[in-house]
């Protein structure tokens, strides 16, 4: 019996499942994957940023979403502002700020762009459906999303304007993610 | 316990040297009653594998890389029955964080004083006794094999001047 009690999401057999989930999720876009079992309870946001991120990482949580405990288990350093994060996490439900500009990469450094993890309500049923079109994705797919604010797609259409420079988006629900990457072609139906 | 508890407060930054001295089952089963007693919360992921170790070298002062050694830490918080919440944490050269995590519980409760606290005081007391008990005979061997070479100096100048 272990002296200390870790949490499943902090240790390495459930941090490589959700990565898997998150690569599945990049290259298939608008396929939901179910991380529930990795995360024994936990948010699928925080079971992202625990597969992603460590001490080095710049990182921005301008809405909060991370507890004390959680950020220094996450041994993260102090948050960076968005625009020069590398990893932002953001409530999907709150439109998108005038003032935010999240980093894009350039041509010949794409990977410089952000990863968005954007906190939403469900990645499944009701609030409006996208038509992805695009690289992963064969024809095309319709991923529905609640607790969005639009503004982000619209943003996201600004961002991604340029490619390969641009950033990506993963939309977490409490068990469930879905990713909308740069290459991706989005319409919104409804 | 002999020392006052001032008298190892004052030597925190050797607490874990001197219950790593102890056998680590020992260790572990002290650490395993602690963690009945109080409630164990880890801070910080605990963490076992290689770090780089960075030294400097004497003349120029560059900075280079001896090697790599194992390093295993934890940090946990404990709280006891009356809700006292103290830190406690251990980073130990050993590639073992079962021990890094007990040591970092024995470090928190001889800090905080919680309840049990006098059983790692003893433990810390024996371990660094046997610390200081260990550079006392490695001081009788290194002066015992002291080499006087005054000697060969003088018999150098003897053969000198006998040439001469």
């Amino acid at each position: 019996m272990s002296l200390v009690k870790i949490a499943p999401i902090w240790q390495p057999a459930s941090q490589q499942a959700v990565f898997r989930g998150l690569l599945s999720a990049l290259s298939f876009p608008g396929h939901v994957i179910d991380i529930a079992e990795p995360l024994a309870g936990e948010r699928a946001a925080l079971g992202v940023l625990a597969a992603l991120v460590d001490e080095h990482v710049r990182y921005a949580d301008p809405d909060s979403y991370l507890s004390q405990t959680e950020r220094r288990l996450l041994a993260l350093q102090e948050p960076l502002d968005a625009n020069h994060a590398d990893y932002i996490v953001c409530n999907a439900a709150r439109a998108v700020p005038h003032t935010f500009a999240p980093r894009l990469g350039t041509i010949y450094r794409p990977e410089g762009g952000a990863l968005l993890i954007l906190t939403c309500d469900s990645v499944e049923h009701e609030g409006f459906s996208l038509e992805l079109s695009g690289p992963g994705v064969e024809t095309r797919t319709t991923l529905s999303l609640s607790g969005v604010h639009v503004s982000w797609l619209a943003a996201r259409e600004t961002w991604c304007q340029h490619f390969p420079a641009g950033c990506d988006l993963v939309f977490c629900s409490q068990t469930k993610l879905a990713a909308i990457p740069r290459t991706t072609r989005v319409e919104v139906k409804n | 316990m002999t020392s006052t508890y001032e008298t190892l407060l004052a030597a925190r930054g050797r607490w874990a040297v001197a219950l790593a001295e102890l056998p680590r089952s020992t260790v572990l089963e002290t650490a395993t009653e602690l963690a009945q007693r109080h409630q164990v919360t880890p801070t910080a992921v605990p963490q076992s594998g290689l770090t780089l170790v960075t030294l400097r070298d004497s003349v120029e002062k560059q900075a280079f890389y001896l090697g790599e050694a194992p390093l295993a830490s934890s940090q946990v918080a404990l709280t006891d029955s009356t809700g006292r919440t103290v830190a406690g944490g251990a980073l130990i050269l050993a590639d073992d964080t079962e021990l890094a995590n007990a040591l970092a519980i024995c470090d928190g409760v001889l800090a905080g004083r919680l309840d049990g606290w006098e059983e790692v005081a003893t433990q810390v007391e024996i371990g660094l006794e046997r610390i200081s008990h260990e550079q006392r005979v490695r001081k009788t061997m290194l002066s015992r094999s002291r080499v006087s070479f005054a000697l060969l100096n003088e018999e150098d100048t003897e053969e000198s001047n006998e040439l001469g």
